[in-house]
């Protein structure tokens, strides 16, 4: 999975895809000549004892340049304004030669030095078949020193050494500069994949004993193999997909679920690559290859995601590639027309401003820029982008779409109220409701537990002597031999063992059963004495964030195939529309009708049991993916459950796109300018060349902004528990985490 | 001619605010060297590459100033407008050091920093070169201070005399950074405190200078026409 996203992905230094599918597996391949200086300068410097020639060059040749622009500007100075003076003496004469020769002198060194690596990278594109405007820009750059020298031995009047100079240098730092802001807008991603340990403690046990003595290895992650055991300590992090074997521990795994909480896990359970042992020590079998695991499967769906082009992409692509070769069929037109009517020195400055002030860097990182950076800064956050598209239409959605079981809700169901018999204590009934319910993992026992818990005085609670579960209806259970058996269960569990209801009782269950909620009744000695009526369980943040939806002015509904009854009380709660008894057909039907009305719409939910819809919808956002990202039929996946992370998104998309806008027509309008006054011949190569450099310094902060974007707000419960119960034990894995690779036993 | 003297002291005085500012760039680079010799040498050069920087950046100044000078000479005496223009500057710089006025706090856009790799990467290998360069960048920084005294050197309207005027600031603020770069600080937080706020005020002065001077030979079409430079009487 991940080699075939390495396929995919492109630049080896800042990760963003290739202009073109090289399929030649020859060597890094860079996307760009920064990128292809930035990767020198980096290996370099990991390199210990090496020298560091490439940063080091680039130094110097910026230092040179300044030499070179002062002596310029001091012939200038003479040139133009003080020629009566400065010439007139013998020695000022003298020293304006030497100014001219010492500006050769300085200027064929920067040459040397820069142009040498901007014609391989032009070479290595034409070699790929890439017509890129580098190759012209080093022609016009020996052009220009040619001339000079000629101009200069032969008593010409102008030089243009200052031009080369800083034509390179402004290239070469303005492509540098922009491989450092790919770089970073990649960063997000490439920590999270950093956090995976690079080895794993392999375990051999010895036959038999229980893994009483066990053989420790180091070793490389890559090499870990299916159904090997890894030893995994307190404060590590798991490297591989696996499945406890022995063991158990407390384990972060909001990395992966977005689940802020950490869980325990027991022998049996799964654990996930990436993810942090907070205090246990385990024993874990391995299930997936380590290239497979959890978190580079997140990794790799970002960085897909990234690779398939948006239509804005597409449609700049599709520019810049008649763009590239109307600009040097242009420059070579006013080339020659500035020669013919001029003189070749400034048919020589023209083509050369053209070719800079037109060179289309701006326009090519203007779009997938933004939406890395926009998509780091969502997997930070636990949100994934299928692809770049999502967050264009996310951008332009009007009305949003919920699912309700499992996304408005938990999924789980709490006790909505409970009517005790007129004869019977209510502090009886619950206890022994509790008592019985213990015994059962059924989630409305699991509600009654929770309901019952606090209310009663636990140290009274006598638990049966014998239980019997029958499937679909309930449990029964004697609490001693003095008693008749108690029935907790359904309806039908009732009347099948001839319990009545009176009074309250049958009031109640009447009025329970029109409102379509779940129940559950007590009862023994041939009547019900208690009844318990169910809900389920809103999430913390529903209201708030439906409510901040609406607010922004989103259509907001929610979508169901649940009873009508049952959504009534929802829809007085929230206060919103709600399409009820809606076959899975009929959703795609209702999101038809809102299109037709409001135009782009966004469909969320669990991702499980409205699959088309989520497909059917422009943007699909599927929540609770947690490991498991590849869900296709969402074009978001949020890894946890928190609600408030689809406003949050929307937000996010909603700055993107104008980012993206403002990048696009930014570049469109320098360069048009730019073209028009560099062809007219008004425009020097100097400043063509700092103009390119803050254009793309432009395109790049303003696509770094967006990681600026703040969180969303956590839920109230994770976040009062997890300030409680995170803190303790981190602060003790973070010591570990810090501390040196384990070493082998 | 009292402004050389001045800018010296300005730049002398002015350092303190350098070590806020640059110091750490300084201790980074006293940092990789293994003898204080060799720490010595590599302060030196660290200063001369900053110099060099603030003497490109006084050298272009003072042609950027000449070419205003011979373009727009007809309306008024552009060296003496500069050099208001510069003074008010200074002055502001100076107020906002010796916080008689205050600045809102700058707004944190969170945007990195791009240019901090390409200097980081300087500042933290040890040899010759790239220390001298690690100076050459550090003169490049933006500073409130430097950007004064090159306003300052465009008033100038002469090459020579602005890359001298930014050399003299430069070489002033050499004692104090070399020292930090050597031994830490030597002087305690409040002897720094008292030569902030003195170095403050010197750059007011400096500033009120150029504003005064500038105002003698402020030449309105009409007026009696003022001969010559402000600075070159």
């Amino acid at each position: 999975m991940n080699s075939d996203a390495q396929n995919h992905s492109g630049c080896d230094y800042c990760g963003l895809p290739l202009a073109t599918s090289q399929s030649e597996s020859d060597g890094p391949r860079y996307c760009c000549f920064g990128c292809r200086v930035a990767s020198a300068i980096a290996n370099e410097s990991g390199e210990e004892g090496h020298n560091r020639w490439t940063l080091t060059r680039l130094g110097l040749a910026i230092f040179f340049t300044m030499n070179v622009m002062v002596f310029t500007l001091a012939l200038w100075s003479w040139d133009v304004y003080e020629s009566d003076v400065a010439l007139s003496s013998q020695s000022a004469s003298a020293l304006f030669e030497l100014f001219r020769y010492l500006s050769l002198l300085l200027s064929s060194i920067v040459v040397l030095m820069l142009g040498g690596p901007l014609l391989e990278n032009a070479y290595e594109n034409l070699r790929h078949r890439v017509v890129t405007t580098d190759l012209l820009i080093v022609l016009g750059v020996v052009a220009a020193m040619l001339y000079s020298l000629v101009s200069l031995f032969t008593g010409g009047a102008h030089t243009y050494f200052e031009v080369a100079c800083m034509v390179l240098v402004g290239v070469t730092l303005g492509r540098w500069l922009e491989a450092t802001g790919k770089l970073k807008t990649t960063n997000a991603l490439r920590s999270l994949k950093k956090l995976l340990p690079t080895e794993a403690r392999v375990v051999e046990p010895k036959a038999d004993d229980n893994f009483q003595s066990l053989h420790e290895a180091l070793v490389p992650l890559d090499s870990v193999e299916i159904d090997q055991l890894v030893r995994v300590l307190p404060g590590e992090r798991i490297a591989t997909d696996g499945r406890i074997r022995r063991g158990q521990a407390a384990i972060d795994e909001q990395i992966v679920t977005g689940e802020s909480l950490p869980a325990i896990k027991e022998p049996g359970d799964e654990v996930f690559a990436g993810t942090l042992n907070l205090d246990g020590d385990l024993l874990v079998t391995v299930t997936a290859p380590a290239r497979e695991g959890a978190l580079l499967r997140i990794v790799d769906a970002v960085t897909k995601a990234a690779v398939a082009k948006g239509h804005l992409q597409l449609a700049a692509d599709r520019i810049t590639s008649w763009f590239v070769p109307a600009v040097i069929v242009l420059s070579l037109v006013a080339f020659v027309a500035h020669w013919g009517a001029n003189d070749l020195g400034s048919g020589l400055m023209v083509a050369l401003a053209i070719l800079l002030i037109a060179c289309p860097c701006a326009l090519g990182i203007a779009t997938p820029l933004a939406i890395w950076a926009a998509m780091g800064r969502a997997s930070e956050v636990g949100v994934l982008f299928r692809h770049g598209d999502a967050i264009q239409q996310l951008a332009g959605a009007k009305a949003i779409c919920f699912d309700k079981t499992g996304t408005l809700t938990t999924g789980s169901t709490i006790v909505d109220r409970f009517v005790a018999d007129a004869d019977t204590s209510r502090e009886e009934l619950l206890r022994i409701s509790l008592a019985l319910a213990s015994s059962s993992t059924h989630g409305l026992s699991t509600a009654i537990r929770k309901y019952t818990f606090d209310s009663v005085d636990r140290a009274a609670i006598s638990y049966p002597e014998h239980t019997e579960t029958r499937p679909g209806r309930g449990i029964v259970a004697t609490l001693d031999h003095s008693t008749g058996p108690i029935y907790l269960g359904s309806l039908a569990l009732m009347e099948e063992n001839g319990l009545e209801r009176h009074g309250a009782i049958r009031e109640a269950i009447v009025d329970i059963c029109q409102d379509g909620k779940p129940l559950a009744c007590i009862g023994w000695d041939g009547s019900v004495r208690g009844v318990f009526a169910f809900r389920e369980c809103l999430r913390d943040e529903t209201q708030a964030a439906l409510d901040s939806l609406r607010k922004t002015g989103y259509y907001v509904a929610v979508l169901t195939g649940d009873y009508a009854a049952r959504a009534a009380a929802l829809e007085h709660t929230l206060g919103i529309d709600i399409e009820t008894e809606l076959l899975p057909e009929e959703k795609l039907a209702a999101i038809r009708q809102l299109r037709a009305k409001f135009g782009a719409v966004v469909m969320v939910g669990d991702g499980i049991n409205d699959a088309p819809a989520l497909a059917k919808a422009d943007v699909g956002i599927a929540m609770g993916c947690g490991a498991d990202v590849s869900r296709d039929a969402a074009d978001v996946c949020l890894l946890g459950n928190n609600l408030q992370q689809v406003g949050w998104s929307i937000e996010l998309a909603k700055r993107t796109t104008t980012t993206i806008r403002q990048n696009l027509f930014w570049a469109f309008a320098y360069n048009s300018i730019g073209i028009v006054l560099a062809g007219v011949g008004w425009l020097n190569p100097i400043w063509a060349a700092v103009a390119m450099v803050g254009s793309s310094l432009f395109v790049i902060s303003n696509s770094l902004r967006l990681p600026g974007l703040g969180e969303f707000e956590q839920k109230e419960s994770e976040r009062t528990e997890r300030n409680n119960s995170v803190t303790s034990v981190s602060s003790r894995s973070n010591v570990r985490e810090r501390s040196s690779a384990p070493s082998t036993s | 001619m009292i402004e050389l003297p001045l800018i010296l002291v300005a730049g002398i005085l002015g350092s303190s605010h350098c070590i806020g500012m640059c110091g750490p760039f300084a201790l980074t680079i006293g940092a990789q060297a293994t003898s204080w010799k060799a720490n010595l040498a590599s302060q030196v050069l660290y200063t001369f590459g900053r110099v060099f920087t603030y003497s490109v950046l006084g050298a272009v100044a003072g042609f950027a100033g000449l070419y205003l000078q011979r373009t727009v000479p007809a309306l008024v005496n552009v060296a003496a407008v500069l050099a208001v223009v510069a003074g008010l500057f200074l002055l502001y710089q100076g107020l906002l050091a010796a916080r008689v006025i205050r600045r809102k706090s700058p707004n944190a856009t969170g945007v990195p920093c791009l240019a901090g790799d390409f200097f980081a990467s300087f500042l933290k290998s040890p040899d010759h070169a790239n220390v001298f360069l690690a100076g050459l960048f550090t003169g490049m920084l933006p500073c409130g201070l430097v950007y004064g005294f090159v306003a300052l050197a465009a008033s100038s309207g002469d090459m020579l005399f602005g890359a001298t005027i930014m050399a003299v600031f430069g070489l002033g603020t050499a004692p104090v950074m070399i020292l930090t770069g050597c031994g830490g600080s030597l002087l305690s937080l409040a002897t720094r405190k008292h030569l902030f706020r003195a170095a403050a005020w010197c750059v007011v002065l400096t500033g009120l200078v150029s504003v005064a001077r500038g105002m003698g030979f402020v030449e309105v079409p009409g007026w009696t026409v003022a001969a010559g430079c402000p600075m070159c009487d």
